[in-house]
């Protein structure tokens, strides 16, 4: 599994004229790679991250991932391809408001049936420390506890590429370590961890860094 | 975990959105059933109203018929058969007829399944003179009224006289002063008066009727008699006339048949013409119903189809509100490898859901309603004289597609959202 990223742009055609986001990048990643991707505010690492995770067509340019041109992919063998292959995480956690934790870790169930989904959602909660909250709900979670379950939930399916945007944004310096620990594990385990982010201390913990 | 198990969470979790969709559902569907309701009672009310209105109508077509019998027995037949070659012109000058036929011909013919003709009366008539008192008399043999063999028995319309019996016609017994019980004395047989006539103003108030046997004998015509008074009482046809002659010919081949003037059949059109006028008037009645009907469907229907619309609208925003508070979810569900459809699925559902449970208590609402009045406002009418089960079926597919075509558009909106939108940080 590796990503290939080819002279990749994206742009958009706004009222007050057309954007550039992302212009012209190149690279390539290799599996057990845990990858930083840094630049100020609004330089596009957010775009790059959504074209990476099959999300948002570049302008041109292609993304490759294990030998795939997602792009030339129609809808459904792309969403087919990112539900066995990818896992996301928010700055914003989006966790379900109405199921509990043990329901938000198996939410990507609903797109791929798994066998023993329910055991492995309590296996997930219990790598990430949750076990004691397993049966509440979002909103009574602390925002560590809250990006752990995003985390957890991203592994569901179990991804081979792991795509983190400002994941650290709302977290203090402990539970940013925590995530942080689990991301260098999972590249450890052979995947790949691509984390966009313009938090230094995060940067600290990766092995190789891409500026925007 | 599936689409229903999420759609029955996020339900319960926002019970409050959910219930006022439900309510709209509800709303729309009580006054559709209330619509129907207050129709079909309406009808209900007609079909009372036009059936009183008939049942009158026959009680009166039945007094009129009994009325017109009574006054028919006293204006007599309307139908002469005569005799094989009997000259008309002698029977309109003499006032009977010379020749005569067997008195069997009248049986015959009782016996027939003919139906225009209800009443046979046999009559042997001559004039002679009266020389006991010196004067001309009408001398009428009756025989009383030969039963039908077909069709249902009728009440006779002549009172047979007995033997040696006699009725007397207005002008012999007012001039002699006879009455009832005297004896008189006719060619020089005693009969018994049985009855005085009142004046008819004709040649009866100068008749004597006796018993046929009885004149036969005085006559001298044994088993004769020279005419069959009839009277057809079908009186539908136009042509009449035509209709019975064509009828007693064929039993009775030769004979001559006239119609007398006849106040009954006066009396019979008359009859006709109520009954017609009376089938008008229910007509009219069922035709103002039928425009009140229609003007009372149009508002209903205006009605019905505003507080439709409105539903449906506010449904349509309801749904609308839900999507936008759940664009994070939509995000995050097109993020970990859902399609496009399940989206729409996903608000669908919801929309399912709501429209069944809104039939489902709007139905339940309405017969509720139903038991708690039905004695106040639905006296007599049974449940399912409202509605039946087939149109609790079709509601109860109505109501959740016309939820769905109301949540189609924000729903399509929401399996239309740009994840990357949707899911990159501002
Ligand atoms: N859908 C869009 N339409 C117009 N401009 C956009 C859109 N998405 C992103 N941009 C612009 O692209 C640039 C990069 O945005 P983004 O990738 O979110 O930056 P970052 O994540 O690095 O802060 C910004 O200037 C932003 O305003
Ligand atoms: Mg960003």
């Amino acid at each position: 599994m590796s990503v290939v990223i080819k002279d990749l742009t994206k742009t958009f055609s706004t009222t007050d004229g057309v954007v550039t986001a992302v212009e012209n990048i190149n690279f390539e990643i290799q599996p057990g790679e845990f990858v930083g991707v840094h630049g100020p505010s609004g330089c596009g690492k957010s775009t790059l991250l959504l074209m990476l995770g099959s999300l948002l067509k570049p302008t041109t340019g292609s993304v490759e991932i294990n030998g795939v041109d997602l792009y030339s992919l129609n809808n459904r063998q792309r969403t087919n391809f990112r539900a066995d292959n990818i896992g996301f995480i928010f700055q914003e956690f989006h966790l379900i408001p109405y199921l509990n934790i043990h329901a938000n870790i198996m939410l990507p169930s609903v797109a791929k049936a798994v066998q023993g989904a329910d055991e492995r959602a309590t296996e997930l909660a219990e790598k990430f420390n949750l076990s004691a909250r397993i049966s509440h709900v979002p909103s009574t979670l602390s925002v560590g506890e809250k990006q752990r379950v995003a985390m957890a939930r991203a592994l569901f399916l179990s991804p081979k590429l792991l795509l983190a945007d400002e994941p650290t944004g709302n977290l203090d310096q402990e539970n940013s370590h925590i995530i942080l620990d689990h991301f260098k594990q999972f590249a450890d385990d052979g995947g790949i961890v691509i984390m966009v982010t313009h938090d230094a201390f995060a940067l600290k913990a990766v092995a190789r860094t891409i500026a925007l | 975990m599936n689409i229903s198990y999420l759609t029955l969470k996020e339900i319960s979790h926002h019970k409050l959105q959910f219930l006022l969709g439900l309510l709209a559902v509800t709303t729309a569907v009580t006054t559709v059933v209330a619509v129907m309701f207050a129709m079909r009672a309406f009808d209900l009310q007609t079909e009372k109203i036009v059936a009183e209105q008939e049942e009158k109508v026959t009680k009166e077509m039945n007094r009129l018929e009994n009325e017109m019998r009574k006054i028919t027995k006293g204006l007599g037949f309307n139908i002469y058969i005569f005799p094989e070659g009997q000259n008309l012109n002698e029977v309109y000058a003499e006032g009977y007829a010379s020749k005569t036929m067997p008195e069997s011909y009248v049986t015959k013919l009782a016996k027939s399944d003919i139906v225009t003709v209800n009443h046979l009366l046999p009559s042997l008539t001559e004039k002679i003179e009266w020389k006991e008192h010196k004067r001309t008399i009408m001398l009428i043999g009756i025989r009383g009224e030969i039963p039908m063999m077909f069709g249902a028995p009728k009440k006779p319309l002549i009172n047979p006289v007995k033997e040696g019996g006699a009725i007397l016609g207005y002008e012999l017994h007012n001039s002699l002063s006879l009455k009832q019980g005297d004896t008189i004395t006719i060619k020089d047989r005693q009969f018994t008066i049985q009855g005085c006539n009142k004046k008819r103003g004709n040649i009866d108030d100068i008749s004597i009727w006796i018993n046929l046997s009885d004149a036969q004998e005085m006559l001298n015509k044994k088993d004769k008699i020279n005419a069959i008074l009839a009277l057809e009482c079908n009186c539908s046809s136009v042509d009449r006339l035509a209709e019975i002659r064509q009828e007693l010919t064929a039993i009775l081949p030769g004979t001559t048949i006239i119609e007398k003037e006849s106040k009954a059949l006066a009396r019979a059109e008359a009859r006709e013409q109520a009954k017609r006028t009376a089938i008008k008037q229910i007509k009219s009645i069922k035709q103002h119903r039928s425009v009140m009907k229609n003007e009372k469907n149009k508002i209903s229907n205006t009605t019905t189809t505003l507080i439709v619309i409105l539903a449906m609208g506010f449904i349509a925003y309801l749904t609308f509100m839900n999507v936008k508070e759940r664009v994070s979810e939509i995000g995050i569900l097109l993020a970990v490898g859902n399609s496009t459809p399940t989206i729409l699925v996903l608000f669908m559902a919801r929309a399912v859901i709501m429209g069944i449970s809104g039939a489902v208590v709007g139905i339940v609402t309405l017969i509720g309603f139903y038991y708690i009045f039905v004695d106040k406002i639905f006296a007599g009418v049974l449940l399912t004289d409202l509605f039946d089960y087939r149109e609790v079926a079709l509601l109860l597919i109505a109501a959740p597609l016309l939820t769905c075509a109301a949540a189609w558009l924000p729903a399509f909106s929401a399996s239309q959202k740009d994840p990357a939108a949707v899911l990159r940080h501002k």
